[in-house]
Order: C-alpha cells, then structure tokens, then sequence
C-alpha cells in the first residue's frame, strides 16, 4: 500500500513539474561530494586506518512554484558511508507546501527534522565550513532516529518589533527510516546490549560479537519543531529545537538464536543554538542533550525476559570560530566534548576510563575554487573513544587523530 | 564674496547630487505594483524568502543582479550578510527544500526585462542604470 501511495504521489508530482517547466517556474540543482578519511590507531566512522573513499553523496532536487500560495519540491540522495548507504538511492525529501501568508504556511510529505543549526542539511557537504559535523551534536549513529518525518509541517515568520523577528518550524508524523538493515541501527543495539551488561547474566556473557540475522525497525511518532530568534543586534541568531517520538525494533541475533525487542518508548533530542556573524567572522556554539527510556525484552526459545525500563541520558556541546580571508578561502576551528552517559563523565564504569567521553579539536580549510566547486581539508585531534562504534572489538588508543578530505561540484 | 565660495558650493552640489541619483543600487518593481516605498524590513523578508506575498496576494517573485558593487552593497546594508553567508544561506533553503532563491541576473537590462515581463517581480539594480520605463520605489526605514 505504502509503495503505490509513493508510486501515485511521485506521479502527481512529476506531472506538476512538467507543466512548471513548460511554464519556466522550475528549477533544478544538484550537487556530488567525494570525501577521503584516514585515522591514526582507531578505525573511526569508516575502516578509516587504512584511509578510505567509501564517503560520498550525491543528489538532485527539483522544485516548482505551482501557484501564488504553493509550492512542490522533491530531492533524491545517494550516499555511501562505510557500511551504511551504500548508493542507494533514497527520497532525501518530498513536499508540498501552501503558504497562507508570512507568518503561517503548511508542508505535507517528507520533511527533514529541524534540530539544531545542521541537522536538516547535514549530507550536504557545501553547507557548512567544516567536513565532520561536530559528532557530540551531530552523531552519525543517530542520523536515522533525528533525519525526517512522513507527515505535516507547519512554519513561519514573527515580527517581534523592535526586539526582532522569530522563524518557528514544527514537524509531526511517522519516523521515515532509511534502511532498517543499515549499519545505524547496528550500532543502536551495539550500544544498547552493552548497557544491559551487568544488568543480565545473558549479557554479560553474549554481549559482544554478536551478528544481526534480520531486523526489522519501525518508527512510529515523532514531533519536532524549533524557534530561532534573529535577534535585535545583527547577526545574534539564537535557536531551540526539539524532537520527541518511539520506535521499534525487532531483531533476531545469532547468539544462539534470540529474538531482540526493543521498545524506545520515548527518544528525545534538544538542541540549543547560537550564532553570530560579524563580518566575515563567525561564532557558533551549540548544546545537545539525549535523553530515552527504553523496554527491552529478548526471547531465548521457550523463555521471554523482560528487563527494567531503563532511562539514559547523553550530552555534548561544541564552539567553534570561523574566518573567511577571501572569495575562496575560509577556515574555521571547533573544539567538542561528547558523553554518553551524563552520570558517568569520568567513565568509571566502563571498561576503560576513555571510553566515557569523546573530545575532540578540529581545523578546517576551504577552498571554493569557483563558484561550483570546492576543497576542504581537516584534522582532528581525537581523546576519548565515546563515539567509535565501529569495529567494537578493536581495541582503541585513547590519543589519536583524523585526516579528511573532500570535494563538492554543485549545479 | 559670492565668487569667493562658488567652487565650493559647486563641489558640494556635486557630492550631494551623486549621493541623491549615484547610490549603488536601486529597487525597481513591476508597473502594475502600486507600492511607493518599502521598508527596509520588508526587503529583507522578501529577499530571505520570509515573506512569499504581497498584501493583495500576489506572489513576490525577487530578482537581483549579479554586479559586484550593487550587489554587494544591498546585500550588507539590507540582508546584514557577506556575499558567502548569503550564498550559503540560499543553498541551505534549496537543498532543504525551504525556498528558491531570487532568480539573478548579469545585467541591468535582464533583470529589467524580467520585472516587465512579472506582475509580482521587485528587483535589485544598479544604482545608475537608467530606463524610461521602470518603477523605482523608495527605501524607508519604517
């Protein structure tokens, strides 16, 4: 059913855009992005000690002004990094949007979460000065959970006079999830399962080395919407975000057979952003907070266990400066600290102290050697191993460092 | 004492005239728009892609032209942004979805042509381009 309603509305949709372009009030743009990452010690994100490409995107969006009040956009986006993506190609986003005046308008279909400054363009490299969101913020392995919605939209423009002006967006729907085979969710129950050790015997035990035989995700409701202020001195932006929903999932592992139940009965993001451009200096800072409650079951054959509900609190924050020289250069610099458990900063429970926090120095150059086309190259200066979700059993150095490079084309 | 002080009240003329009718940039609209003026606030609104309307109704369709020095001007007096920040700006709306850009364009005469051709156009200018045919409204602060 789902798929003839995308098969129905992607026809609705390319049939207006026929008859826009005929009517020159289309436009189409793109961009392709290929990155290269090379970590020191700890494979990080990708298989990155031994340097990787597998760090690309690559999209295409058209939209067409329909009438007065409406508006109609879509965009496809392909990406590949490490284990996850893998070009397939995927409805990025996908709306219709009717706006009744400034200060009110309505979106309905595929709309990206508003959290935080990055969160709705962050596969689209050419947005931002730095290649590496900064992960206490932006974490990779969150992406599926905060990415989008299928539902309805609504946002807006405030004048608050002379104390300045409020833009407000709020989003409410179904979880769109990607791929509910894809690396993401691998890590969730990684992360999960370890903080069930001690908690069970059976974890204990089989808590680690495990492999997915098949899982299902299912997103159910989310809510997210965010309040940004321009405020009255130009170029102070300040903003708040906020996202709440529940999913599922349902995963069979290999160990020996167990079938894996896991209801996030409430996962709830927020953000909390400032922003200031003075110049061709900049100056951001952002605080994210994580906090879930979780229902786990697991059913070894004939037996089901049911185990506490267990609430879980992460937290991050960066700040980061900024400076463009020229046309074509521009630099910046953030330093970021991650902690998956609030009440554990010093690690003391884990198995190594490091693991417990993630900080993180980084410098980036940009290059935008036309108007098209530009260069990045960063370094990272990495202490702590919070985040390496990737290859759980390497064993990590609490010292190292990230090297990255990447190009975009836009047209 | 006249003569003594004509040169200088020549030059005076001079800067004061080139600051009336050589700014940087003007703001032209279509001729069937009956607006006289326009806030400084409303002009960012518009060209941010805050505000998509006109009060009757009518879609405001932007447009801007790709000189340096008009441009860049408007852009910083009016939007409070550097060029990079407002192309930066405008790629976040498109490839999020949230708006298209004003449409721009390489000359005065373009961008002209397309304000005729548009009931609902408002445009960017240079400020000493000149045309028998084309609305300027004033910039107001309130």
């Amino acid at each position: 059913m789902k798929r003839h309603v995308f098969k129905y509305a992607a026809l609705a949709i390319f049939s207006i855009a026929d008859f826009c372009i005929a009517q020159q009030d289309v436009r189409i743009h793109g961009f392709i992005s290929q990155g290269y990452m090379k970590s020191t010690d700890n494979n990080y994100l990708l298989k990155s000690k031994d340097g990787c490409f597998e760090f690309n995107e690559a999209a295409v969006n058209m939209m067409a002004i329909v009438s007065d009040n409406a508006q109609i956009g879509v965009q496809f986006l392909a990406r590949d990094f490490g284990e996850a993506g893998n070009h397939t190609v995927l409805l990025d986003w996908a709306y219709s949007d009717y706006n009744f005046n400034s200060s009110f308008g309505l979106r309905l279909g595929k709309i990206k979460i508003p959290l935080g400054l990055y969160n709705q363009g962050r596969d689209v490299d050419l947005l931002r000065t730095p290649i590496l969101l900064p992960q206490s913020v932006y974490d990779e392995s969150m992406r599926d959970f905060s990415l989008a919605i299928l539902g309805i939209g609504t946002y807006g423009n405030l004048s608050l006079s002379s104390f300045g002006q409020i833009d407000y967006e709020i989003v409410g729907g179904t979880l769109s999830i990607p791929d509910s085979k894809s690396a993401y969710w691998n890590w969730v129950l990684t992360d999960l399962i370890d903080v069930f050790k001690g908690y069970s015997s059976y974890f204990d035990t089989h808590g680690s080395g495990f492999q997915v035989n098949q899982q299902k995700v299912s997103g159910k409701s989310v809510v997210g919407g965010s309040i940004q202020l321009e405020t009255p001195l130009t170029g102070l932006t300040l903003k708040a975000s906020k996202a709440f929903g529940k999913l599922n999932m349902n995963s069979i592992l290999n160990l020996p057979v167990v079938t894996f139940n896991i209801d996030v009965i409430i996962n709830q993001f927020n953000t909390y952003s400032m922003q200031y451009h003075y110049g061709n200096f900049s100056l951001t800072g952002e605080y994210h907070l994580h906090e879930y409650f979780t229902d786990i079951s697991y059913k070894i054959p004939s037996m089901e266990h049911k185990l506490p509900r267990y609430y879980w609190e992460s937290d991050g924050y960066y700040g980061q400066i900024g400076y463009r020289f020229s046309n074509w250069f521009e630099t910046c610099m953030y330093y970021s600290e991650y902690f998956p458990d609030t009440n554990d900063r010093e690690g003391k429970n884990k198995d190594v102290s490091y693991e417990g926090w993630q900080k993180d120095l980084s410098l980036t150059l940009r290059f935008d050697l036309t108007q098209r086309w530009l260069v990045k190259l960063e370094a990272h200066r990495m202490d702590g191993v919070a985040l390496i979700r990737v290859d759980t059993d390497q064993s990590k150095e609490r010292d190292w460092e990230l090297f990255m490079l990447k190009t975009t084309f836009q047209f | 004492m006249y003569c003594k002080y004509r040169w200088f009240m020549l030059i005076g003329f001079f800067i004061l005239s080139v600051n009336i009718f050589g700014g940087e940039y003007q703001i032209i609209v279509n001729h069937s728009r009956p607006e006289q003026k326009v806030t400084k606030n409303m002009l960012r609104n518009i060209f941010l892609g805050k505000q998509a309307k006109w009060e009757n109704g009518q879609r405001i369709s932007p447009a801007i032209v790709n000189i340096d020095e008009p441009k860049k001007v408007f852009i910083k007096e009016i939007l409070g942004k550097t060029p990079a920040a407002y192309k930066n700006y405008w790629n976040k709306q498109l490839f999020t979805g949230q708006g298209v850009p004003p449409a721009a364009f390489d000359s005065d005469e373009a961008l002209i042509q397309y304000i005729h051709d548009n009931p609902g156009a408002i445009g960017v200018i240079s400020g000493q381009s000149v045309a028998d045919d084309i609305k300027v409204v004033e910039i107001v602060e309130k």
